[in-house]
Formats: C-alpha cells, sequence, structure tokens
C-alpha cells in the first residue's frame, strides 16, 4: 500500500507510485467531440468514467491518490471513496512526473487540443460579459462615426451656404455634392443600428446584473463592466477605483505629474452629476461609485436586486445637494 | 541571392539589408502568414522576416542576447501568448518535434491563435489564466523553456508557481518585463532590480537586456531554473 500520483496528458492518464513506476494507465475513449467534452470538464472537476475505472483499478494498490486540482480531488473522493490529497505547495513530484510521462506522444494529441481550444473560445463568447463587451465597442463606434458623418456634413453645407444667398454652384464640386447628399441615409442607419445595440445590451443586462443596470443606467453600467474586464472583476474593486473608471489618462497625469486627481471617469455622464453644479459633483460621484460598487458585488454573490435601497440612498443625496430637501 | 546565414543558434538566421541585421526563421507553414511578415527565399528554404517592434524575443536577440536558450526539439511553455506573434516564430525554432504550449486569457485574440494552431502542429492553443496553473496541469508538460510575457503586477510570482509545476531544472526562463505594467510610478530601474531580485529566488539570472529601443521600459530577463 503506497502512494499514488495521478497524472495525465489530456486524454491519456497514469496512476504512478513513489518509484515512479506507471501502476495503472487509461486513455479516453470516444469521438473527438466526445473527448474535447471530458477534457473540458476534468477541468471543471468532474470527472470522466475512464478516470474512476482508473482508480478502481488501482485501488488494491494505492492507499492515498495525490491530485493538483482541489476541485477534482473532492469529487473523486465522493465518488470512488479513495482518500484524495491535494498537495499545499507545486509540488516536486509532480514536476518530475511530467518531464517523464508527458512528451510521448504529445503530437497526437494535438487535433484534442485544437478542438478544445476552440470550445473554450465559443464557451467564452457567448459569456455576458463578452458579449456586452462588443456592444459596448459596436456603440462606441456607432457614436464616432455618427459624430464623424454628422461634423463632415454640417461644414460642408456651411461652407456651401455661407453666404446666405443660394448655394453657389461650383461646377468641379458637384461630384462631391452628390455624394454628400447620397449619403445621408448612412446617418439614418447609424441611428437606428445605435438604438438597436442599446436594446440587446440592456436584455443581457437586465438578466445579468440587474442592480448595477438600475443603479447606474444601461450606458454607465455597461461602459463601467466592459472597462473593467467583467463584472466580477468590477465587483472586487473600491469604490475609489471604480469612480474613476474610465479616466485612465487623467489619473496617470495626475499620478506623474501632481495635477489635480481626476473626480469622476464613465460614471460622469450619469444625470444625478449632470444635474448638479461642478462644486457638488464630486461628492455625489462619491456616493454613486459606492452605490455601484454594492450593486456589482450584489449581482456576482447574492444575485438579489437590492437596487430601490441604493437609488433611495443615492435619491435623498441629489436633493440634499440640489438644495431641496 | 539573399545570403542567409545563421546566429549563435542554428536554427535563428539572419540576413543583411544594407547595414541592417534582419532575423529570420524558417517557415514551418509557406502557404500561411501569420502577421504579415515578409517571406524570403533562400537555399531553397523559405524564411519569415522577424519584425523586433513586434516581438520582444526578436528585439532581445538583435539588442545582444548572448544565446537563444530554444533549441530544436525543445517544448516550450509560453504564457501571455495573445496573438501568436513571438509564438509562431518559436514554433519555427523548436520544429516540428518540439512543442509550443500557449497559454492566453484573452478570448479575442486567442481566436488568432486558434488559426495559428490549425496551420501548426506543434502549437497547443490554451485559453486559461496563468496565475492559476493547475487549470491546465494535465494539458502542459515539462517544459525545457518558459516564456513568459504578461502585463500582470505579479507576473515574477506567476513565473515561479509555473516553474514549479512545469520547469525542468537547468530549464531556461525569458521573462519580458514592462516595468508600467508592474509599478508606473517607480523609475523603470527600481522596478527591475526588484523583479529580479524576486526571480533569483528560483532562478539563476543570466543575462538582462534592455529592450528601450523597440519597445519602451522593457527588460528581456534570462535566467536558469534552479529550485
Amino acid at each position: 500500500m503506497s502512494t499514488g500520483y495521478l497524472i495525465g496528458n489530456w486524454s491519456r492518464f497514469y496512476i504512478v507510485d513513489e518509484n515512479n513506476r506507471s501502476v495503472a494507465k487509461t486513455e479516453f475513449s470516444g469521438s473527438e467531440q466526445e473527448c474535447t467534452e471530458k477534457v473540458r470538464n476534468l477541468r471543471r472537476g468532474v470527472p470522466p468514467p475512464e478516470i474512476i475505472t482508473l482508480i478502481e483499478e488501482a485501488g488494491p494498490l494505492v492507499e492515498t491518490l495525490v491530485v493538483e486540482d482541489d476541485a477534482l480531488a473532492r469529487t473523486l473522493q465522493q465518488t470512488t471513496g479513495c482518500t484524495v490529497t491535494v498537495p499545499a505547495s507545486p509540488n516536486d513530484m509532480f514536476r518530475r512526473l511530467r518531464l517523464m510521462f508527458f512528451k510521448k506522444g504529445i503530437h497526437s494529441r494535438h487535433p484534442l487540443a485544437v478542438s478544445t481550444a476552440r470550445e473554450d473560445k465559443k464557451e467564452a463568447d457567448t459569456h455576458p460579459d463578452m458579449r456586452i463587451l462588443r456592444l459596448v465597442d459596436m456603440l462606441t463606434m456607432y457614436d464616432e462615426s455618427y459624430q464623424f458623418y454628422n461634423n463632415f456634413k454640417e461644414t460642408w453645407y456651411e461652407n456651401r451656404f455661407s453666404d446666405k444667398e443660394s448655394p453657389v454652384i461650383q461646377p468641379d464640386l458637384q461630384q462631391e455634392e452628390s455624394i454628400v447628399r447620397n449619403t445621408d441615409g448612412l446617418l439614418e442607419v447609424v441611428s437606428v443600428l445605435r438604438k438597436r445595440t442599446r436594446k440587446a445590451l440592456a436584455l443581457v443586462l437586465r438578466e445579468y446584473s440587474p442592480t448595477l443596470y438600475n443603479v447606474a443606467g444601461l450606458e454607465i453600467a455597461a461602459r463601467l463592466i466592459a472597462e473593467a474586464g467583467s463584472l466580477e472583476r468590477l465587483a472586487t474593486m473600491s469604490a475609489g477605483t471604480i469612480q474613476i473608471l474610465g479616466a485612465r489618462k487623467a489619473f496617470f497625469r495626475a499620478k506623474h505629474s501632481g495635477s489635480p486627481f481626476p473626480k469622476f471617469g464613465i460614471i460622469f455622464s450619469h444625470p444625478y452629476i449632470q444635474a448638479l453644479p461642478s462644486h457638488h459633483r464630486g461628492k455625489m460621484a462619491r456616493l454613486l461609485s459606492c452605490q455601484i460598487a454594492i450593486a456589482a458585488r450584489a449581482d456576482v454573490y447574492t444575485h438579489r436586486d437590492i437596487s430601490r435601497q441604493l437609488r433611495l440612498k443615492l435619491k435623498k443625496r441629489f436633493y440634499q445637494l440640489r438644495g431641496i430637501l | 541571392m539573399t545570403q542567409v546565414s545563421h546566429t549563435t543558434n542554428p536554427r535563428v538566421f539572419y540576413m543583411l539589408q544594407g547595414r541592417k541585421k534582419v532575423l529570420l526563421t524558417q517557415d514551418a507553414s509557406p502557404e500561411y502568414s501569420v502577421y504579415g511578415e515578409q517571406k524570403v527565399e533562400a537555399d531553397s528554404h523559405i524564411f519569415r522576416t522577424w519584425d523586433p517592434y513586434r516581438s520582444k524575443l526578436a528585439s532581445s536577440i538583435l539588442e545582444g542576447l548572448p544565446s537563444i536558450p530554444i533549441r530544436e526539439e525543445d517544448t516550450v511553455l509560453y504564457l501571455g501568448a495573445a496573438n501568436g506573434t513571438t509564438a509562431s516564430h518559436i514554433s519555427d525554432i523548436v520544429g516540428s518535434s518540439g512543442v509550443v504550449y500557449c497559454v492566453e486569457f484573452s478570448p479575442v485574440p486567442f481566436g488568432d491563435l486558434i488559426r495559428l494552431a490549425e496551420h501548426r502542429t506543434n502549437i497547443f492553443p490554451i485559453l486559461a489564466d496563468a496565475r492559476d496553473p493547475v487549470q491546465y496541469s494535465f494539458m502542459v508538460g515539462g517544459v525545457d523553456v518558459l516564456y513568459c510575457d504578461l502585463a500582470q503586477p505579479s507576473q515574477c510570482e506567476i513565473v515561479l508557481s509555473n516553474a514549479a509545476r512545469f520547469l525542468r531544472s537547468g530549464g531556461h526562463l525569458l521573462q519580458a518585463i514592462k516595468a508600467s505594467s508592474i509599478d508606473s510610478s517607480l523609475p523603470p530601474s527600481q522596478v527591475y532590480e526588484t523583479a529580479v531580485s524576486e526571480l533569483s529566488r528560483g532562478f539563476a539570472i543570466r543575462s538582462t537586456i534592455p529592450l528601450d529601443r523597440y519597445q519602451k521600459k522593457h527588460i528581456m530577463v534570462w535566467g536558469v531554473y534552479a529550485p
């Protein structure tokens, strides 16, 4: 009876004893698709049937089994009844075993690796965080192109009609003129697409982070998540960080040159900040970022919509600052 | 006819364009261009130019890395592979019997990495967080070289924990350190000093190469694993 180490490369797994001898080995069976699913499940701590039979096979020879993954250890202990431990720090044994058992036949695992990567990417792409990130990118792009084209059009007509009389007909500019007129529909298309993007964002946010959505509003909530990278990251940020999220340039300028620190980043466009005189905006921004931090944590950890309480607090402070209360 | 000669490493080549040295690696997938790099034909082989402005390994070679510790048939663990620009050249160097495990956390550049892996059978793309090596503990084998290009304040810690799981003793570390991703308020030299002293807990540091000519406020650290 001795200690066994579970070691594997993608689809082939060994149990190795203390003397570096392989006690039992197994290979995932099934189509590439099934193997991919097994590999991805194993990563989540769900062992495929092959691993369980492997442990049962080695059962009489191995007293305690050592694995590297906490979650896997727990599920293995439950399903097989074998004593499973996890080394407290990276184990030298595993490092040596990996060098001995891994490289053989690694190139035949390549298709499995690529299909696992593809499935992982597919899953990551459909994650709400990624969807929000993409939609925010689109929103920014539509905003910019709308502004750009609108500006362009205005200055074009301004130059042509500047003398308030009939437009100067310049025959050599006729082609440009017709292009500008013909691309007018572009503005409409962009604004329609923008509206649809906002709708799509609202759908995702209402489902994924209702509290944040209700406290911060659609665009601020989405942009905060995009800037932080994910809702979970946003939930681990302090309110002070959230307050200046999106003001990276100003923040680092302040850090390096000693100019005043920014009071707000993305949250600047919130109506409660916009509606206040500038000497009150910092105060509102502090409270707002605190409420946003709490809202993000509620969405990630408790999954309870507590936006009513948070909004009440904001409203009270807003009226106080406006001098109404 | 272009004159191509090899550097201190038999798998890394260069040619002269006037007085400028252009690095090359032998192309493993001639039909596919990874990032719009130029291809050069010489001695009946096809080579790909290696842009020092896009790859920190290329710039460190041009800035005088004493030797390039990646050899043919080596196994390399690449943390922070991003789009796979440098990874594709490392894949050229290790050749078809070598392996490059590319760990990348962000799904957007990871798409490029998958496309690269479809053309090169020695690239293994892994979508995972390098801070948590257990996630890919049964996907990565024992490696000869650990290449790290992460923009993380805790990158030295990440390197040490990955080395403890995957790197063989006597294996090499190449780590690109961007000063401002560790601490942007300290002077770069101070950041490098603390980073190198942290790394020397597990590595014998062979050399540090400043890369300022190509990448501002970066250095490349070369160390040998001595646990």
